[in-house]
């Protein structure tokens, strides 16, 4: 039941960073809303379970982006494997050790995009821009990021709780 | 562990290096391009209808106001628009002068943006038109502004649009005032690149873009964007030359498909 949760979560934030984000505000204002939720399932929901989702994940933005086929699904295995990784070293629960896995998680998925579209295109200028745009993601995994694991975490209790009634 | 990561990133690098210099979204991407935009397009509708309600019912503050500028510029625009008619009747008996075609010639097809990349890095839209309505890989997608992209993958309903902002995309482009040829690339930001202007070809700030036709992508004759800026290094070739878009991409709600762009347009009379 916990795999009907994570799907649940993982369709809300597909559509709405894809559908409702472009309309509100523009794109550069905000950051991929799936980094927070890789980055729940590795410190919170360790297991062959949680990686399997991660790599599915990926594949499923690497087929609505117009980037190559699989930059997503690199950055989100990285991302997992590096907070399991860090998860051996670190008391990874912390909220300030968490901010910083976010936002060393938008930065690395901003250093794959640009290294593959380095990598297939000679001769691509980069101007101000995107410094500025990873600035504002930055920004925000800083304002909303722990807030979004929290909601996952406090959803998932929920749920729990739901599935445990039902079943009695 | 240490070796297993070690293990995955470099199969993700090699496998990176493989996919970037060539797009193979076309199966493995199907099936997301089948199963998310349905939800995509639930979600746009109801944003839109939300967006709607605010406008009509709870911006009603401004109306008023809004009610009375609108009525002197009203009265203007009723004036223009006679002198507009009288262009538009002239502009009518000169095309058919010069056998001109441009998107009459065309069968297009409406589609609506339901679903956009979030990444700053690659440009790309969902469009709720697909194979079922006639819609392939490789067509062009126009608006009223000009040259939107080209879709490069289609579902059954569903299908998506590389945009001309982005850094996989590239079009054969002229200056409309002084011929001068090049190509139009995205570059990862909201600006375009016109690439290939010899230094000593004459650009100016301002200057429109359009489509030269050779691409066999994009029809002749359609509009790209103005130039923005030019930079004209002494010891290089090449003279680098920014070109903004006429495509709000920003805002783009409905796009139009080219279905037969082989029935090349001739270009607009500058």
């Amino acid at each position: 039941m916990t795999y009907v949760y994570y799907t649940l979560i993982c369709l809300t934030l597909i559509v709405f960073q894809t559908s409702v984000v472009p309309c509100l505000m523009p794109s550069h204002f905000f950051y991929d809303a799936l980094i927070p939720f890789i980055a729940y399932l590795g410190v919170f929901q360790p297991g062959y379970g949680s990686f399997a989702f991660s790599l599915v994940l990926g594949l499923i933005m690497d087929g609505l982006s117009g980037g190559a086929f699989g930059v997503y699904l690199a950055t989100y295995l990285w991302l997992y494997a590096g907070v399991r990784l860090l998860g051996k070293i670190f008391r990874l629960r912390n909220g300030g050790v968490l901010l910083i896995i976010l936002v060393l998680g938008v930065c690395l998925e901003n250093a794959v995009f640009w290294g593959s579209i380095l990598m297939s295109r000679q001769g691509v200028r980069m101007y101000w821009f995107p410094i500025q745009s990873i600035g504002l993601q930055v920004l925000w995994t800083a304002l909303a990021g722990l807030i979004l694991i929290r909601i996952f975490e406090t959803l998932q209790k929920v749920w729990n709780q739901w599935m445990r009634a039902f079943r009695t | 562990m240490i070796g297993g990561v070690l293990i995955l990133i470099t199969i993700s690098i090699i496998a990176l290096s493989m996919t970037s210099r060539r797009h193979i979204t076309e199966e493995p991407g199907q099936i997301a391009i089948s199963f998310i935009p349905p939800f995509q397009e639930i979600l746009t509708h109801l944003t839109n209808a939300v967006q709607d309600v605010w406008r009509h019912y709870f911006a009603l503050v401004r109306t008023a106001h809004e009610n009375d500028q609108l009525r002197r510029a009203l009265a203007l625009s009723v004036e223009e628009s006679r002198k507009c008619r009288e262009v538009e009747l002239a502009n009518h008996r000169l095309r058919n002068l010069l056998n001109f075609k441009d998107l009459e010639a065309f069968d297009v097809l409406a589609a609506e943006v339901i679903g956009r990349d979030p990444s700053i890095w690659f440009k790309t839209i969902v469009i709720d038109k697909g194979k079922a309505d006639g819609v392939t890989k490789g067509l062009p997608v126009v608006n009223a502004q000009g040259i939107v992209g080209q879709v490069i993958s289609a579902g059954n309903r569903y299908a998506k649009v590389l945009l001309l902002t982005d850094p996989a995309s590239a079009a054969d482009a002229l200056i409309q005032r002084s011929r001068s040829r090049g190509v139009v690339k995205g570059n990862a930001a909201p600006d375009c690149l016109f690439d290939y202007a010899v230094s000593n070809d004459d650009i100016q700030i301002g200057d429109w873009v359009i489509s030269s036709g050779l691409d066999g992508v994009y029809p002749k004759g359609l509009g790209i964007g103005r130039v923005s800026r030019l930079m004209r290094p002494s010891d290089d070739l090449f003279q680098e030359v920014i070109v903004s878009p006429s495509v709000d991409f920003e805002k783009i709600e409905e796009v139009l498909i080219i279905l037969n762009p082989g029935n090349s347009g001739e270009e607009p009379i500058p």
